[in-house]
C-alpha cells in the first residue's frame, strides 16, 4: 500500500508504451493507484522509493529483464515481500520456471486477456 | 584541363544536392514520426477505453484512421477475450477488413499482399478466413506463410484442409502449419483422422504427422494400421506418430516393423520403441547388431535408452559394435 491513499498501488514495467498504457488504464479503470516505469532499472528505483503493493513487469526489457528485476527486488529487505507478476510472450515452460525460480508470484503469457489480469492481481492481493 | 576543372565542379554540385536531399528527406522522416507520435500520444486514451467497451471511437480522419488501425493490430497480436472482439468489429466496420483483402487478392506486390495477410489475422477478422485460405495458393511464400499464419491466430476450423494440402505441398514451413493447426486445436482433429485414408499417400503421410502432434492415445488404433499402408514414407510416419502416443498394445506391431523392407521404416520403428520406454531391448539389440547405418544406431540408442547395462553386455560379443557402444557412451552422458 502506498503511504497515503487507501486504493493499492501497483507498479507497471514494459518497455512497449501500448502495453504498459492498457494495463494502466485497466487497474485505475478497478480502482487501482497505479505508478510505471519503461525499463527494470527504473522500476527498481521506483519501488524502492514508493513500496508498491504489487508490481506487474514484462520479461524482456531493456537495461534490466523482468527476471532480473524480480531477483534484486528479493534481494532487497524493502522489496523482498512486494508481489511480482511476470507478464510475457515468451511461453516455454522452461521461461515459466526461470521466472518462479527468481521469484515471481505469477506469470501471464501474452496474447493475455485484461480480465484474467485483473483477477490474478486480485487473486496475489488477497493471498498477502 | 579545363573539361576536367568542369567535371570536378559538376560532381562536387552534384554531391552537394544528394547531401541536401538526404537531409531534406531525414527531415520529412523525423517530422513524419513526430506528426504519428502526436496523434498515438492523443488517442490512445480513447483507443483504450474503446478497447474496454467504455466509448466508442469519434469520427477520424484518414491519416488518424491509420495510425489507431496500426496501435489496434498492436492490441490484436498482445491481447485475448472481449477487447479483441471489439478489434474485430472496428475493422469490419470501418471497411478495413474488406480494403485488406482487395490488397491480399489483387495487388501486385508480394509484400503488401503479405502485410495484407499479417494485419487480417491481427485484427482477428474472422470474414477474412475465405480470403486467407485463398492466398494459401499464391505464387509469393511470403504471402502464404503469412495466410498460414493468420489462419492459426484466427483459429480456422474451415482452414484445417487447406492447411493440410499446404503442409503436404511444402507451402509454407511444416512447423508453422503444425502451429496453425495446434491453434484451431481440437476442430481440427476430425479433418485429420479422415485424411488418413486419403487415397494420396502425402496427405496420408501429413496428417500421421499432425496426429502425432495433436492427437491422443484414441488416435493409437488408426495410427497403427498405417503401419501396414502401401506408401513406406505413411509406414515411417506412422511409426514415429505412434513413439508420440502409443500404448504398451502398440509395442509388438512395432517389433515387427524392425523387419520392415525399407531402412527408414525399420529406423524409425525403433526410435519409437525407444520413446515408448517399450520393454523389448532384446529385438533392438539384434537390429543394432544385424542392420546397418541409420537402422543400427537408432536400434542401439533405442536399446541403450531402455536398458544401458545389456546394451553394454552386448557389445563383447556383437560382430559389429560401433552402434552400440556409441549408444552406451551416449545414455551414460545423458
Amino acid at each position: 500500500m502506498s503511504a497515503g491513499t487507501s486504493a493499492p498501488c501497483i507498479l507497471v514495467v514494459d518497455d512497449e508504451v501500448d502495453i504498459r498504457e492498457l494495463v494502466a488504464y485497466r487497474l485505475r479503470r478497478s480502482g487501482y493507484e497505479v505508478l510505471e516505469a519503461p525499463n527494470g532499472e527504473d522500476a527498481l528505483a521506483l519501488a524502492l522509493d514508493r513500496r508498491p503493493a504489487l508490481i506487474i513487469a514484462d520479461v524482456m526489457m531493456p537495461r534490466l529483464d523482468g527476471y532480473e528485476l524480480t531477483r534484486r527486488l528479493r534481494a532487497e529487505p524493502a522489496t523482498q515481500t512486494i508481489p511480482v507478476i511476470l507478464l510475457t510472450a515468451r511461453t516455454q515452460e522452461a521461461d515459466v520456471s526461470q521466472g518462479f525460480d527468481a521469484g515471481a508470484d505469477d506469470y501471464l503469457r501474452k496474447p493475455f486477456n485484461p480480465d484474467e489480469l485483473l483477477q490474478r492481481v486480485r487473486a496475489v492481493l488477497g493471498r498477502r | 584541363m579545363e573539361a576536367f576543372a568542369v567535371a570536378v565542379l559538376a560532381l562536387a554540385i552534384a554531391n552537394i544536392l544528394m547531401l541536401i536531399l538526404l537531409v531534406l528527406r531525414r527531415m520529412r522522416l523525423a517530422r513524419d514520426a513526430r506528426r504519428r507520435d502526436e496523434v498515438e500520444e492523443r488517442l490512445r486514451p480513447r483507443v483504450l477505453a474503446f478497447l474496454e467497451g467504455d466509448v466508442l471511437l469519434p469520427r477520424l480522419t484518414p491519416y488518424e484512421q491509420e495510425v489507431v488501425a496500426d496501435m489496434l493490430g498492436v492490441y490484436g497480436r498482445m491481447l485475448r477475450g472481449p477487447s479483441v472482439a471489439r478489434i474485430a468489429a472496428y475493422f469490419e466496420r470501418s471497411g478495413i477488413v474488406e480494403r485488406e483483402l482487395d490488397v491480399l487478392a489483387h495487388d501486385r506486390k508480394p509484400w503488401r499482399r503479405a502485410a495484407a495477410a499479417h494485419r487480417l489475422g491481427d485484427v482477428h477478422a474472422r470474414s477474412s478466413i475465405p480470403g486467407l485460405i485463398g492466398a494459401l495458393d499464391d505464387d509469393s511464400r511470403e504471402v502464404r506463410v503469412a495466410s498460414v499464419r493468420s489462419l492459426g491466430r484466427l483459429g480456422a476450423a474451415d482452414a484445417v484442409d487447406p492447411l493440410l494440402t499446404a503442409f503436404a505441398r511444402a507451402q509454407a514451413p511444416e512447423s508453422l502449419i503444425g502451429w496453425a493447426l495446434l491453434q484451431i486445436g481440437t476442430p481440427a482433429l476430425p479433418r485429420l483422422r479422415a485424411a488418413l485414408d486419403s487415397p494420396e499417400a502425402e496427405y496420408r503421410a501429413s496428417s500421421l504427422q499432425l496426429i502425432g502432434l495433436l492427437g491422443d492415445a484414441s488416435d493409437g488404433d488408426a495410427v497403427e494400421a498405417r503401419l501396414r499402408d502401401s506408401s513406406a514414407v505413411v509406414r515411417a510416419e506412422a511409426a514415429r506418430a505412434l513413439g508420440r502416443l502409443g500404448q504398451p498394445r502398440h509395442f509388438a506391431p512395432l517389433v515387427e516393423v524392425l523387419v520392415d523392407r525399407v531402412p527408414a521404416v525399420r529406423a524409425a520403428a525403433a526410435t519409437a520403441l525407444g520413446r515408448l520406454q517399450a520393454r523389448v531391448v532384446a529385438p533392438l539389440l539384434e537390429v543394432a547388431q544385424r542392420d546397418q547405418f541409420d537402422v543400427a544406431r537408432a536400434a542401439a540408442q533405442a536399446a541403450a535408452a531402455l536398458d544401458v547395462e545389456a546394451t553394454a553386455a552386448a557389445i563383447a560379443s556383437s560382430p559389429n559394435p560401433d552402434h552400440l557402444r556409441e549408444a552406451v557412451d551416449l545414455a551414460l552422458i545423458t
